[in-house]
């Protein structure tokens, strides 16, 4: 797939662009804090429905603007969808797709599919288990329909058992009321666990793959870290996982009541990187953490292509920047003409042919 | 200067949007029409007001509402009164009702488990439903809360408590949407739901 065009409106710094694109490279260019990195994000607003940075919707918001709106032809292999979303200040999203209002996350989220290297992205090796999972749950929504729905469940019922258990603070609370919650939880839990350990036994390919290209030789491994052993979770069925986690669960309550908080289920879990069987969180250096957060982006592109049969679109923001040149060189060996990529860059690079766009001040100039 | 409406009319208009699903325009249509409306029928809709909220209360027995002690249906000498079924609201009754495949006694809750909107158990109808299964003569309770995680938790607390009873505790079967409410579900997939109810 890949997207035609696009029109953005008082996002961020641009007040009204719009843009025709190439089906192959995109390159933008254009000096520090000129409006690169929003482009990507209005792109990957229309896939996910929120920033890739992790900001509000009203931080989108044009300075001084009460609405913005983003919208664009998305060409797929069988049809062509016209994507429109647009936000109103204090008020409701709404979302088009062929003009058609759509109400939930779960019936937009998997049509645009985009994979994104962002800078954040370089700390998901070193930073907390948070990011990790992200990673899992954003790709995973996209590829798999339904997952991004029992995610949405998943968090209801925790928010709720979280709030009863910081009512553990003032009043006793009885473990009666809390397996309703646990129950529920190690449903969905288990799905989620299931769902994951699959992606993952894929995803350990493509990764290994890619990261021994540009590390060369070096090898990466990923194991996920749950409530109990990878190796063991992996010979369970979704209904085994299910009472293990109620088990766990139910013995942790004196635990959980003490914490006031939920410690336990894949809302916890971790996604484990090794390069060369040391823990790369403990032990890579500044460029093997690179190389592994990108050799993780590729084997997503590299899934989601092979799961769906359609290409995502890719958005690089920023990676160039990050890698020396013989690292900068192999990631482009990789990158596949037939898929729509969008770089971003501060140089206009001369060893790479694409369309180039240059941003300045809100306003993109075709070269 | 800005144009205003006389007081008595602004006065009618604030209260009448105050109602749910009635916003400012709304609420000017539907005061011009009283204004318009003849006297018998105006009147009689603001007698009828205070009238409902003195005569109508909770029935003693099922908390559905009357305008005596107890409410018709636990009047009525017709129902199988070894059959119970739970729902959230009183509302929930009438979509019961409407199925027309159901014909034990109900018992309403008046809302479900919910820690974030800081109701638990202690704040639902629950101890007059469980004085009601201990005095004998019912042999099923069908939990027809809604199929959100806030009613599906209200069904599963409900079911461990009337466990040790040994009366059986069945779920409908939700061919209601998912997420849906019971309110909303139209009569077929109500009268299937109450065929499938399988065992908690
Ligand atoms: N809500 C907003 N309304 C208006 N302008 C904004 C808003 N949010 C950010 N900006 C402006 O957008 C600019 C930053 O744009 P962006 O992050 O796209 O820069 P960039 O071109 O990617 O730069 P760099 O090369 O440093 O990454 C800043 O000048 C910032 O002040
Ligand atoms: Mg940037
Ligand atoms: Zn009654």
């Amino acid at each position: 797939m890949y997207l035609q065009n696009l029109r953005i409106n008082n996002f961020r710094n641009y007040e009204d662009q719009l843009i025709e694109f190439d089906p192959e490279l995109n390159l933008i260019c254009g000096d520090n804090a000129q409006g690169k990195s929003n482009l990507l994000e209005a792109i990957a607003y229309l896939s996910l429905t929120s920033s890739f940075r992790g900001v509000k919707d009203n931080e989108l918001l044009c300075w001084n603007k009460d609405y913005f709106f983003v919208c664009g032809e998305l060409i797929k292999k069988i049809e062509k969808l016209d994507l429109r979303v647009g936000y109103q200040r204090q008020g409701r999203k709404i979302w088009q797709i062929n003009k058609e209002a759509k109400n939930r996350l779960a019936d937009i989220v998997g049509i645009f599919h985009t994979v994104i290297f962002s800078p954040e992205d370089l700390l998901l090796v070193k930073e907390g288990p948070q990011l990790r999972r992200k990673f899992l749950n954003r790709q995973m929504s996209q590829l798999y329909d339904g997952f991004c729905q029992t995610l949405i469940k998943y968090n209801k019922i925790l928010k709720q058992k979280n709030t009863l258990l910081k009512e553990s603070r003032a009043r006793i609370i009885n473990d009666e009321e809390i397996e309703p919650w646990n129950e529920q939880l190690s449903e969905l839990g288990a799905i989620i666990i299931k769902k994951r350990l699959d992606v993952l036994t894929e995803l350990k390919v493509f990764a290994a793959e890619k990261h021994r290209i540009l590390s060369q030789e070096e090898q990466l491994d990923l194991c996920y870290e749950s409530f109990l052993p990878e190796s063991q979770m992996q010979q369970m069925t979704v209904e085994e996982i299910k009472d293990a986690l109620f088990m766990v669960l139910k013995n942790k309550i004196i635990i959980e009541k003490k914490a006031a908080v939920s410690v336990l289920g894949p809302h916890r879990d971790d996604l484990s990187i090794f390069i060369n069987q040391k823990s790369a969180r403990n032990f890579a250096s500044q460029g093997q953490q690179k190389s592994c957060a990108i050799a993780l982006k590729l084997a997503e592109l590299a899934l989601a292509e092979q799961k769906k049969g359609e290409k995502p679109v890719l958005l690089l923001d920023d990676v160039m920047s990050e890698l020396d040149s013989g690292r900068q060189e192999c990631l482009l060996s990789l990158l596949k003409r037939d898929i729509q990529t969008f770089i971003t860059d501060t140089k206009q690079r001369s060893d790479l042919s694409g369309h180039l766009f240059i941003v300045k001040g809100g306003k993109v100039l075709k070269a | 200067m800005q144009y205003r409406y006389p007081e008595s009319l602004a006065n009618l208009i604030k209260y009448l949007a105050t109602l749910p699903g009635i916003g400012p325009k709304t609420a000017q249509r539907l005061a011009f029409h009283l204004l318009n409306e003849s006297e018998e029928n105006a009147l009689g809709l603001a007698r009828a007001i205070p009238e409902a909220r003195a005569k109508v209360r909770r029935c003693l027995v099922c908390g559905n509402l009357t305008d005596g002690r107890l409410c018709a249906i636990c009047e009525d000498i017709d129902r199988d009164r070894s059959v119970i079924c739970v729902v959230e609201q009183t509302r929930d009754i009438f979509a019961m009702e409407r199925s027309r495949s159901y014909n034990g006694l109900y018992h309403i809750l008046h809302g479900t488990i919910s820690p974030l909107e800081g109701r638990g158990p202690e704040q639902l109808n629950i101890a007059a439903l469980m004085n009601r299964l201990r005095e004998g003569g019912v042999k099923e309770v069908v939990m027809a809360t809604n199929s959100t995680v806030e009613g599906e938790a209200t069904a599963l607390y409900l079911a461990r408590l009337i466990k040790p009873l040994e009366i059986r505790v069945t779920r409908i079967a939700h061919g209601i949407p998912v997420g849906g409410d019971l309110e909303y579900a139209d009569e077929a997939t109500l009268a299937q739901a109450l065929c499938g109810r399988k065992e908690l």
